[in-house]
């Protein structure tokens, strides 16, 4: 994909275009997440055992994601860039040096699509909302897992073929208005050093890298989309010829077309990025179907007729009807009636696939309606909640907590949630028109029909579960 | 409630008798809530005590 003449270079606006070019840039935008992990492992760990009183849940599950989701929608991975674990990771590996390889077997999405899963899983299992000790662990397993993965194995392996946040963000990345990009191709086709991939060498001697390359393998020049970019920016600081920017384009675009993307391939052929895709897009329904009333009916008559009265059973079945069987039947079905009614001679796996991508933009307007509920409705608790912490601590430097500052009112917040989700299944009806009129030019509404069909169904189910009344329960048992 | 960034709820309780304190509070969503009760002891002191209420139920 070129970059559009017209768009606009972020590094090269003041002051923050400024700021990003500095090669420090991403260690100083770590440095106050890592400060703020730091906090809440040890609320977390020490601090009040009631969720809306700890920093722990509050800013992991309220503020970090309400944010992450914003910034994925507003502008771009910024949250990978300023990624605390990697900060932490870095430093380990000035004393410790990895000397392995993942094994090639491994170098596929399948883990993190599974590793995402059961995040979602355990998340419900163990209603991590309500438990600030268990958020404090969850926080501080990511950082041992970080320095075990990247502590033994060479380049971004954790980044790219572990992290489930990672693959959140690279997912809902591909909606995001900015990508760092080349800016003139031309000039990569002149250039002979490759130091955006291989990463700037020491004059002397070629085996010492005085700045790094892309460690997720991504090659400028044939980089397309925002697909397992960290905006690092490690690539703009090693580029000779100074051709990196982060460019605005059409959120979207790259998932209507299917070019071979460096570091990825492509996306019709990558079953397992598709997987992603699908858990990302129905994940975002059941985790938000997780808390609402009727989970708990559905839940109690599951468990009657499973004879279990422990939850692990009762959600297992669950999220393998939600994450496995509806995916199947929907995308099985939609893909049935295409091929059948549009001419298609593709396979049904292969059409799966493809329109798997296009189903991204509502997923991700569910993710922004689910946790921008509890973002702006919850957006001012982090106040009372840190005059608590500080007073407890003997510091009541920001005075006594004012608990009744909570956040935006409903009646402003639901029609933003709506927005949203119209937002994603708009973005999604188009994606899949695009796929459709390149697969058949004469009877693109055939084939497109039954993908909206799809798209429209998940909208439907996204505005029922968005006006059921909040319901969070530790157990649906008692 | 459980959940946290959800709005908490206030309320007075009234002493009804020796021991004895009485007070409404409206749960304005059904699921897990905590109570935590703040009292002034005789003494100047000061008691917060909370207590689990589990899986309120939509009216």
């Amino acid at each position: 994909m070129a970059s559009d003449p017209g768009a606009l270079d972020l590094l090269h606006l003041p002051v923050i275009g400024r700021f990003l070019r500095w090669r420090h840039a991403r260690t100083v935008s770590q440095i106050p997440l890592l400060l703020i992990a730091i906090v809440m492992i040890v609320h977390g760990l020490f601090g009040p055992d009631l969720a809306p009183k700890n920093l722990a849940t509050t800013l992991t599950w309220v503020h970090f994601r309400g944010a992450l989701v914003l910034v994925l929608l507003c502008a771009g991975n910024f949250f990978c860039m300023a990624c605390p674990f990697l900060l932490v990771r870095q430093a380990a590996r000035k004393l410790w040096t990895p000397r392995l390889n993942w094994p090639r077997r491994l170098r596929n999405k399948w883990v993190s699509v599974a590793l995402f899963a059961l995040i979602l899983f355990v998340y419900e299992l163990f209603d991590l909302w309500s438990t600030p000790w268990w958020t404090a662990w969850l926080i501080l397993g990511y950082f041992a897992a970080v320095l075990i993965i990247d502590g033994l194995f060479k380049h971004a392996t954790f980044c790219k073929f572990i992290c489930p946040i990672g693959q959140f963000n690279f997912i809902a990345a591909t909606l995001s208005p900015l990508e760092v990009k080349v800016r003139e191709p031309e000039t990569c086709e002149r250039c002979k050093t490759n130091d955006c991939i291989r990463g700037r060498r020491d004059a002397l001697d070629d085996l010492v890298v005085i700045q790094r390359g892309c460690e997720l393998a991504l090659f400028q020049p044939y980089k397309a989309g925002n697909m397992d970019c960290t905006f690092c920016l490690e690539c703009v600081n090693a580029c000779p010829h100074d051709n990196i920017g982060i460019l605005t384009r059409p959120p979207a675009e790259e998932l209507t077309v299917d070019p071979r993307r460096s570091g990825v391939g492509l996306f019709s052929r990558r079953k397992d990025i598709a997987a992603l895709a699908m858990v990302f897009t129905f994940g975002a329904l059941l985790n938000a179907f997780g808390m609402v009333s009727p989970v708990y009916a559905f839940e109690r008559w599951l468990s009657g007729i499973l004879h279990v009265a422990h939850e692990a059973p009762v959600l297992g079945v669950i999220f393998t009807i939600f994450l496995i069987v509806e995916p199947a039947v929907l995308l099985g079905l939609a893909a049935w009636t295409s091929r059948a009614w549009g001419g298609l001679r593709k396979s049904l796996l292969a059409l799966i696939v493809r329109y798997s991508y296009a189903l991204i933009p509502i997923g991700f307007g569910m993710w922004l309606a689910h946790y921008g509920f509890h973002f702006f409705t919850g957006l001012y608790t982090v106040v009372p909640l840190t005059q608590n912490a500080l007073a407890s601590l003997g510091l009541p430097i920001l005075g006594e907590p004012r608990w009744t500052l909570v956040g935006l009112p409903l009646r402003l917040v639901q029609p933003v949630e709506l927005g949203f989700l119209l937002l994603g299944w708009a973005g999604s009806l188009t994606v899949a028109f695009r796929l459709a009129e390149e697969d058949s030019a004469e009877r693109p509404m055939r084939v497109f029909l039954p993908w909206a069909a799809v798209c429209t169904l998940l909208l439907a189910a996204a505005v029922w579960l968005m006006l059921q009344p909040m319901d969070m329960r530790a157990t649906f048992l008692e | 409630m459980a959940h946290p960034g959800m709005g908490p709820v206030f309320a007075d309780a009234r002493q009804v008798g020796p021991g004895l304190y009485s007070g409404v509070l409206d749960f304005t969503m059904p699921g897990d809530w905590a109570l935590v009760v703040h009292a002034a002891l005789p003494n100047g002191g000061q008691l917060e005590k909370q207590v689990n209420v589990k899986g309120v139920e939509a009216r």
